[in-house]
């Protein structure tokens, strides 16, 4: 390719690019716009020896200058990434919906948004899920094996009834541990999630168990 | 930009005096894109963009102050010149009058006493 071709083979595809920047444009209005755009660009490529990028900026910017320069409406913000119109103003409609939800709910706790009151209540939760998540799995462990604890607390090693509470606050103390790790490390995000899974598990089979007992 | 301290910056003052400089460098001589381009630069309007140039000669050409016509070349593509025609003499006339006030008013400002660098 000779240098000729490849200056050429630049300025069709500078045009193209700010062609396609504009391409939202009425047809008329966009050939209207671009009518002399070749002839300029092939001036500016023959007497500037520089990349057209470097003097010109990005295509994309030159059609913006152009626009605004000819008093035409800047270009539209991309198109939505859903199929269709309608399935985008459905989406925008829930989305207004969680925001209003968002606000309500938020008054009734004190808060500006509901979500604001999420990041206080944390520590709260890992609390929670810690003595639920214990509690469950001493639950679990006498459940299927009457004798595993007993044994364990048997004779000199433990209190029998030290196992319960123990188990509890380590519970408590692993979770908040976890939780306070998991704001900043990903991993302990993940494994949070992998406990509050199994705590939500544990919560169905408590309420399970509670309502055969009634 | 953000920044406190906020000094002028010409590429915003040339938005709004283009069309009088691009009208003006038509009524010296009628030129083509590049040229017109080039002659302001050359006036002094360094930061002028080809894009800004471009858009506004294209403007005017469809508010119908400009017309247009093509000068074939031995070397090198055709050009198409742009000329005011009435409606462009003026709306030259009548912004050059705007400008030359509004210039002066700022220039008493400045040269009121304790402004003059």
């Amino acid at each position: 390719m000779t240098t000729v071709d490849a200056r050429a083979a630049e300025v069709a595809d500078y045009l193209a690019g700010v062609r396609a920047a504009l391409a939202d444009l009425p047809p008329a209005q966009l050939e209207a716009l671009l009518e002399d755009l070749p002839e300029h660009i092939a001036e500016v490529a023959a007497s500037d020896p520089q990349p057209l990028a470097d003097r010109l900026g990005s295509p994309v910017s030159f059609a913006a200058e152009t626009r605004s320069a000819a008093g035409l409406p800047a270009a539209p913000p991309p198109p939505p990434s859903s199929p269709s119109t309608v399935a985008s103003s459905t989406a925008e409609h829930v989305r207004a919906l969680a925001v209003a939800a968002n606000a309500g709910l938020g008054r009734l706790l004190g808060y500006e948004r509901a979500t604001l009151a999420g990041p206080p209540l944390r520590p709260g939760w890992w609390l929670a899920r810690g003595l639920l998540g214990a509690g469950w799995l001493l639950f679990l462990a006498g459940a299927i094996s009457p004798g595993a604890l007993s044994y364990a607390a048997s004779p000199g090693f433990f209190a029998a009834w030290l196992i319960d509470p123990l188990a509890l606050l380590a519970g408590a103390v692993a979770s908040t541990r976890l939780g306070r790790v998991s704001l900043t490390n990903p991993v302990a995000r993940a494994l949070g999630w992998v406990v509050d899974a199994f705590v939500a598990v544990a919560i169905i089979d408590i309420l399970w168990i509670l309502r055969a007992a009634w | 930009m953000r920044s406190s301290v906020r000094y002028m910056d010409p590429t915003q003052l040339l938005k709004g005096v283009l069309d009088l400089a691009v009208l003006a460098v038509l009524h010296t001589e009628d030129g083509y894109g590049y040229d017109v381009l080039r002659r302001l630069r050359s006036a002094g309007l360094d930061d002028v963009g080809d894009a800004s140039v471009y858009g506004t000669l294209r403007r005017l050409y469809q508010n119908g102050v400009l017309t247009t016509y093509v000068v074939a070349s031995d070397e090198g593509p055709h050009r198409k010149y742009y000329a005011l025609n009435k409606a462009g003499r003026d709306q030259l006339a009548h912004s050059a009058k705007v400008w030359r006030s509004f210039s002066a008013t700022m220039d008493s400002l400045l040269t009121e006493p304790g402004v003059s660098a």
